[in-house]
């Protein structure tokens, strides 16, 4: 077991950035095992173990591992997401937010459209705000740990992504949901009698969804790039 | 025949049976203990351990943790309660399977005879 020498570790770095991995842990996990192995061997082998290492970890099999990890991160976002709302809805927080709930679907309908399009706008401008403070502290981190990469890629946790991923769905759907049938000239569904149950509906989840990702987010940033 | 066809079905019990006893471990130091316990019988490749590990971790079995080693970042995989859980159950699952092969490959075979 030996160090690598800086020219030895510049080429790990330029093979590791040469894969187009925008994901940190799984940029920093491949260039982990890069160096791992070829500290194993000594410097007449490196060439040879570099080049085994690269017959590996092709661009493609990276940008599957990226694709699937995305995929699996999300699908764990969402997860880890529900299971603290849930956690809410558990004794002796129940209380609280069972009355924060109901005050809501109490109070909702007797509020105008206006007041209810406003109380939306203030839940999606203080989700931006809050993705944004997450993305900035997780960049921070990243800023810290990029010093081994070498590639012109955006860097970015999948942690980040996923959080903004489970934003991102039910954001889509209600825009959908409210544009759509205004866009193909049916209806413009805020003149509906349903608008009131649709945000209502979006208000509470993309509330709760909010409160669930900054609990899992609490919990990730003590161990994770985020 | 490669055993890595043979290895796959059990990748995982072999992950979370070296993560039970070795609390925190990193991908190459897992291909490097399977191989170092099986003399070099076995050998974990990169494109099935990875996916695996991934896999596992949004199941949520394992948890991770970063870490700055000499200059670069390492990414440390431990079970999670539920990976604790399942490690048992797995383990008798997969235990039974090689009593079941040894069976059809040997008929006269016993569970407990060398």
């Amino acid at each position: 077991m030996r160090k690598l020498e800086e020219k030895e570790l510049e080429k790990v770095q330029l093979a590791v950035g040469q894969k187009d991995i925008g994901v940190i842990e799984l940029l920093a996990e491949i260039y982990d095992h890069y160096v791992s192995h070829l500290e194993k061997f000594s410097a007449e082998e490196f060439e040879i173990e570099l080049n085994a290492l690269e017959m590996k970890f092709t661009s493609k099999y990276c940008k599957k591992l990226e694709q699937d990890l995305l995929h699996m991160s999300r699908k764990e976002m969402f997860r880890l997401a529900w299971q603290q709302v849930i956690l809410l809805f558990t004794w002796p927080k129940a209380l609280l937010s069972l009355a924060l709930v109901l005050a809501i679907i109490i109070f909702w309908p007797l509020m105008d459209k206006n007041h209810q399009m406003l109380a939306l706008m203030a839940l999606l401008g203080a989700t931006l705000v809050f993705h944004s403070i997450i993305w900035w502290h997780s960049h921070q981190k990243i800023k810290t740990f990029k010093n081994f990469y070498k590639g012109d890629n955006l860097l970015i946790s999948v942690h980040i992504s996923s959080m903004m991923n489970t934003i991102f769905l039910p954001t889509s759907i209600f825009s959908l949901l409210v544009t759509s049938p205004k866009i193909l000239g049916f209806y413009n569904i805020v003149d509906t009698p349903y608008f009131f149950l649709i945000s209502m509906a979006f208000f509470l989840i993309l509330g709760l969804l909010n409160i669930g990702i900054f609990q899992v987010w609490k919990i990730k940033s003590k161990t994770a790039l985020v | 025949m490669s055993n890595n066809n043979l290895i796959k079905g059990s990748l995982q019990t072999i992950i979370l049976k070296l993560l039970e006893e070795n609390e925190k471990m990193y991908g190459y130091e897992i291909t490097q203990r399977v191989k170092e316990l099986t003399e070099g019988e076995i050998k974990i490749t990169e494109g099935a351990l990875y996916p695996a590990l991934h896999k596992l971790e949004a199941e949520g079995l394992l948890t991770t943790e970063i870490q700055q080693v000499d200059n670069r970042v390492r990414k440390y995989y431990s079970l999670t309660k539920n990976g604790q859980k399942e490690v048992s159950a797995k383990m008798s699952e997969l235990q039974s399977f090689v009593g079941n092969l040894q069976r059809i490959l040997d008929p006269e075979w016993k569970p407990g005879l060398a």
